[in-house]
């Protein structure tokens, strides 16, 4: 007696349930609706899963690639970058050590920094080298007032030595030497024993 | 005889306990002056209870022998150059003898002296950045002028403590900003070299309102 009514709810249940979902394809009312696959198309959806999946990972496995190159490129780059930098440092720690100058038979070392000072009188007006000799003569200045910033007293003192042979007539560059050494502890008579000073 | 034997041995006896320490013997003493810790002073005279030794050499030493009983004192002096003093008037020092097994020990003893300067110098450092040919005043003297590259170096002596005003002007440049910055220093009892850093900025000139008759918005 109890098991017709059992049986034909849930018949009824999914005639409605298949009704409704028809309806809504037809009707394309709706966004999410119109969007779902017909009968047909779980193979279809398949398919261009699987290779949109693929696409995917060449995508994945391309942009990898760029980034594993962009990133050695990188790393490529500032290692040459921090190699030209050192170089030039060592070039110029290497100029300021060797400021003394060459002998009078040899040619003056081609590097700016060092070329041997040729300092004009200045009754002498119509020297055309006058002005680039000034600005390398301020060039060297700026050189010495930055190694002095940077407590760099030995390089410092190498500069000032140099530039003191140079321009005998500015004294402030034998005060610089003086002072110089003071804070190096170092005379130009012990050095020659000691080795302290450069 | 046994008694002039007896009194012979007692007598070399008391003689080889005698205090033998009132001989006088030589001494090798260098001396070194130096201006500051590690700067040599040459030409100074060394005196030795009131002796001369000699002039120091261009290491600033003197080397003497001195004849002295052990155990006394010994007074050393330093003549000063000009500008320089003893930073004590003499210095009293105590001799000993003594024999040592190392040979390669020092045979001299080294006594350092030293002749402080009374005028230190001070040397000024100027970066200007945005500052070429500007004149440095200290102490409101002009004393200097900036490069092309807006650098200068200025030195000055002084005593010990002096305070130095320097000023970068910049009246000829009213649009450089900060305008003529100063900047003070005191000199230490060593020598010293004071950096300054300025950097300038170029002042934007003002806008000025155009005369004109105000314009009246009525709102209703």
């Amino acid at each position: 007696m109890t098991e017709p009514p059992t049986l034909l709810i849930p018949a009824i249940d999914e005639e409605t349930t298949m009704l409704q979902t028809r309806n809504a394809n037809l009707d394309g009312s709706t966004a999410e609706l119109g969007n779902e696959p017909g009968p047909s198309e779980p193979v279809a959806r398949g398919e261009t899963g699987a290779l949109s999946l693929r696409r995917k990972s060449e995508l994945r496995r391309c942009a990898e690639g760029i980034l594993v190159l962009g990133l050695v490129s990188a790393l490529l780059f500032v290692g040459y970058q921090q190699w030209r930098i050192a170089e030039s440092i060592r070039q110029s720690m290497g100029e300021l050590r060797n400021a003394e100058p060459p002998p009078p038979n040899q040619e003056p070392s081609p590097t700016p920094e060092r070329v041997p000072l040729r300092v004009e009188s200045v009754s002498d007006p119509g020297s055309m080298r006058q002005e680039p000799q000034k600005a390398r003569i301020d060039q060297l200045e700026s050189v010495g007032a930055a190694l002095i910033r940077a407590n760099d007293f030995e390089a410092a003192l190498t500069h000032y030595r140099a530039l003191a042979r140079e321009i005998p007539s500015e004294s402030v560059f034998d005060d610089l030497v003086r002072v110089l050494q003071s804070k190096l502890r170092c005379e130009r008579s012990l050095s020659l024993a000691n080795g302290g000073c450069p | 005889m046994s008694n002039w034997t007896i009194v012979l041995v007692s007598a070399l006896a008391l003689a080889s306990c005698s205090d033998n320490r009132s001989v006088t013997r030589p001494f090798s003493i260098l001396f070194i002056v130096v201006s500051d810790p590690g700067l040599p002073l040459q030409g100074v005279n060394v005196f030795v209870d009131g002796k001369s030794i000699g002039k120091t050499d261009a290491n600033g030493a003197v080397h003497g022998e001195v004849l002295a009983v052990p155990g006394t004192s010994l007074r050393i002096a330093q003549q000063c150059p000009e500008d320089h003093r003893a930073t004590e008037d003499s210095k009293s020092m105590r001799v000993r003898h003594f024999e040592s097994v190392d040979e390669s020990a020092p045979s001299a003893i080294q006594v350092t002296l030293r002749c402080k300067p009374l005028r230190r110098l001070a040397v000024f450092i100027v970066t200007a950045r945005n500052g070429p040919n500007l004149p440095v005043l200290i102490d409101g003297h002009a004393a200097g002028r900036t490069n092309e590259l807006g650098v200068a170096q200025i030195s000055r002596w002084g005593v010990p403590g002096t305070e130095y005003a320097l000023e970068i002007d910049t009246s000829a440049n009213p649009r450089l900003l900060p305008r003529s910055p100063v900047h003070a220093f005191t000199l230490p009892d060593a020598h010293e070299i004071f950096v300054v850093n300025e950097s300038f900025q170029l002042q934007e000139p003002r806008r000025t309102r155009r005369k004109g008759r105000a314009r009246i918005t009525k709102i209703e």
